[in-house]
């Protein structure tokens, strides 16, 4: 069974920022929670119709070649994790706020058949209205 | 493809603010040579000096003296694209520096496309494309 996500207790950058961010951080923090929950539903509350799931780690295993769209996108990046990973995990370590969205600073580390990676990698939220419009991942190399 | 060979534009100035400015401007006129309209044009070079002022600030701090940044940009097809290399440590989290990181998102808005990654040097390498709309 995959494990996706744990969160590292970490403050928002408050840098400045508008007011608002604490809440955006809240929506980023309780997406990396709904993962580790392996919670779709709990995922989904926090993420607009129109959102795009640029995970490449994680698709183009998958045999895919495009990011995931919407709220089925969404439900196709939780079953090929779980499909293409025999563990997974995400580790947002820092989570900083800025007036245009979240960057989560992480790594995660997978497992699949002998395949083992741990890379270090960059998320770049943007959201609207209080939901996830955009997420992309950024491979940022080898975890040391 | 191999960005080096088939940049248009390269140039390497040390990761200091002076260095920001200057190619700040020069990719700007890099983008208007190719008719980018003036919005363009201010959002390649928006984009462009925050990847630049990100290395300065943060890729070196570290080291004793400052690195390296590369600028490289070129034209394919309907899109600039825009890379900023820099040889430093990498973009990792800092707790003593908030401010890491808060420009990314500022250029995601302003780019068409963005990608961070590894650069061949170690550092970290900032992919940007922008639609060109000629004026």
């Amino acid at each position: 069974m995959a494990s996706f996500a744990r969160v590292t207790p970490a403050e928002p950058g408050l840098y400045g920022t508008p007011g608002e961010v604490d809440a955006e951080v809240a929506v980023v923090r309780a997406i990396y929670e709904a993962f580790s929950r392996r919670d779709v539903e709990g995922m989904l509350q926090h993420v607009a119709d129109d959102c795009v799931v640029d995970l490449p780690g994680t698709y183009e295993r998958a045999g895919r070649t495009e990011p995931y769209r919407g709220p089925g996108g969404v439900r196709d990046y939780f079953a090929d994790a779980a499909r293409v990973w025999d563990d997974l995990s995400l580790e947002a370590e820092d989570i900083r706020a800025a007036s245009d969205g979240v960057v989560v600073f992480g790594h995660i580390e997978g497992r699949r058949q002998d395949e083992v990676i741990r890379r270090r990698v960059i998320w770049l939220w943007q959201l609207r209205a209080g939901k996830a419009v955009r997420v992309t991942a950024n491979d940022m190399g080898e975890l040391a | 493809m191999n960005p080096a060979a088939v940049a248009e534009f390269a140039e390497a100035a040390p990761a200091v603010p002076e260095s920001v400015g200057r190619l700040r401007n020069a990719v700007g006129e890099f983008a208007r040579s190719h008719g980018a309209a003036d919005d363009l044009v201010m959002a390649v070079q928006l984009a462009t000096s925050e990847a630049m002022s990100n290395a300065v600030v943060h890729a070196f701090v570290d080291r004793p003296e400052p690195g390296t940044i590369n600028l490289l940009a070129g034209r394919d097809g309907h899109e600039i694209w825009v890379l900023v290399r820099d040889d430093g440590s990498g973009m990792r989290p800092r707790p003593d520096s908030p401010g890491l990181g808060v420009g990314l998102p500022l250029m995601t808005r302003t780019a068409d496309s963005l990608k961070l990654g590894e650069s061949p040097d170690g550092g970290t390498e900032v992919a940007m494309r922008f639609t060109l709309i000629t004026g």
